[in-house]
């Protein structure tokens, strides 16, 4: 993961409404997920990325620093 | 009626040749047979774009280019044209259509038809995406391209007829034209579903397709294989499969999910949470004990457990790992149809082509950065039942190990290739990111 990625933290009534919305016109959906402190989130390229009216409001959205969650284990077979 | 393009239109359309390649010569104009009978013709003075000679509705394919052929000659038959002009102005108006109805042919001496109809004028904004202003044949109309982009295409009909003149007389041009070989089938869907007209991307597909039907490499993965050249630099051109271009996940178009980069280099994922399924389920569309995956990293990394394809679904697993710690660090960590520790040589760059094969129950082969050629033990293990994702692995139907590696190409094949394919292939993918100035 790259350092100072920026996220925009969003409650759990607010991930019900983005998951699986598509937000450009390539069909790409919003994948809300969670921080190292078990926040949900959208990332600043979902934001900068929407195109359609629907979402216009993540726009307004606060920006904050990503804690990322530990990775887990590769998985072995 | 005199048809003259003028202003700031015929600026655009000298700037679009010129893009084009139409050399501004002063003897003869150059043109090009269409693969539907139409013919373009670039005029002396290198700013017209004309076509047909069959009908008022001979439609100009938009992957045809300009001035690759020199005129046969001129003849005395009325031509007609369909006219294509893209306009990239940022912002404000565009021309009306009126701009656009008039154009003075100067270089051959073509002689305006006196057919020509007068288009309508309707006052365009660029960013508004419109519908088919006007239906009939010849009248213009503008093709919508995608919402939110400030981008505008208008079509409109106009036709002329060529002088009496001699075959190789200075205003009509050099004998001799040979047909430019039209596109391979696979090719022009991919053009017609993205909408890409770029000449420069037109151009490089063009030559890595000529490619994929002249190798053995190619006839593979023409099979149901997957090649996603991420061109055209938005996620809608992005998601299409050049082998088959369906806007269908049965065709694997990618469905793109998260935070996502689209530009003229390709995909950047975020490496937070943006992944990209395929639809291709190795159980399903595989076969066990051949394949190949291969993808072009732009992105060097450190020792990081990111994925850049793969799917596992809890006992076998093909994917790739480009650089981890595993025991050791700078771990080259890819699999195909296998369990167990993977394929873990050293490896320390992370960057251009990666084609990773399986021929038979023991051995999986890679060629890495466009250079090495690897060889490692790994049982056959039988295939993932679980879709391939893209930019992570597909962890039994969760997306993990998000990767941040910029990717220029990326695609699988359901045949295993033979080290000689995978350097020719290498050599190909490499060619084409050179072609699209996306090479690393």
């Amino acid at each position: 993961m790259e350092m100072g990625k920026q996220v925009a933290i969003i409650d759990k009534i607010t991930v019900g409404y983005l998951e699986g919305g598509v937000y450009d016109g390539g069909g790409t959906k919003y994948a809300p997920a969670q921080d190292a402190h078990g926040n949900w989130f959208i990332t600043e390229e979902e934001i900068k990325g929407t195109t359609s009216p629907k979402f216009e409001w993540v726009k307004t959205l606060e920006l904050s620093p990503y804690y990322p969650p530990p990775s887990p284990p590769l998985p072995m077979g | 009626m005199s048809i003259t393009v003028n202003g700031a239109f015929a600026e655009l359309l000298s700037q679009l040749a010129v893009c084009l390649g139409v050399p501004k010569c002063n003897s003869y104009a150059q043109s090009r047979e269409n693969e539907d009978g139409s013919r373009m013709v670039a005029t002396d003075n290198g700013n017209i774009i004309i076509s047909a000679n069959s009908s008022p509705s001979g439609y100009i394919r938009k992957d045809s280019q300009l001035g690759v052929e020199p005129l046969r000659g001129c003849g005395t038959s009325k031509y007609y044209a369909n006219f294509v002009a893209v306009l990239w102005q940022q912002g404000g108006n565009v021309k009306t259509m009126e701009d656009a109805a008039v154009y003075n042919f100067t270089g051959c001496s073509f002689a305006p038809s006196a057919n020509y109809s007068s288009v309508d004028a309707q006052l365009m904004t660029v960013g508004t995406v419109y519908e088919q202003i006007i239906r009939e044949e010849n009248a213009p109309k503008v093709i919508p391209t995608q919402a939110g982009l400030a981008v505008i295409k208008i079509e409109f009909t106009l036709s002329y007829k060529l002088p009496d003149c001699n075959l190789g007389a200075p205003s009509c041009g050099a004998p001799a034209p040979s047909p430019a070989p039209p596109l391979p089938a696979f090719l022009q869907k991919f053009l017609d579903s993205t909408l890409i007209d770029d000449p420069t991307i037109v151009a490089a597909m063009a030559k890595f397709s000529g490619k994929i039907v002249n190798s053995t490499w190619g006839i593979k993965l023409l099979d149901g294989g997957i090649f996603y050249p991420y061109v055209g630099g938005t996620s809608f051109e992005h998601k299409f499969n050049l082998i088959n271009a369906d806007d269908t996940d049965a065709a694997y178009r990618i469905s793109w999910n998260g935070g996502y980069g689209h530009n003229g280099f390709g995909i950047q994922p975020n490496g937070v949470n943006a992944w990209a399924n395929t639809h291709y389920n190795e159980s399903i569309h595989g076969i066990a004990g051949q394949g190949a995956f291969f993808l072009y990293s732009r992105t060097q990394t450190g020792n990081v457990q990111t994925c850049d394809m793969g799917a596992f679904d809890g006992v076998r697993s093909s994917n790739l790992f480009p650089r981890v710690t595993i025991v050791n660090p700078d771990r080259l960590y890819l699999r195909l149809q296998s369990a167990g520790a993977g394929f873990v040589p050293s490896q320390t760059s992370t960057i251009r082509t990666y084609i990773w094969t399986r021929d038979n129950p023991a051995n999986v082969r890679a060629l890495v950065n466009s250079s090495s050629l690897l060889v490692q033990t790994e049982a056959l293990n039988g295939l993932p039942t679980v879709n391939t994702y893209l930019n992570c692995l597909n962890n039994n139907n969760v997306p993990q190990f998000h990767s941040y590696r910029a990717i220029g190409c990326q695609g699988l094949c359901r045949y295993s290739l033979t080290n000689a394919e995978m350097i020719d292939m290498s050599a190909a993918i490499d060619e084409l990111m050179l072609d699209l100035g996306r090479n690393v």
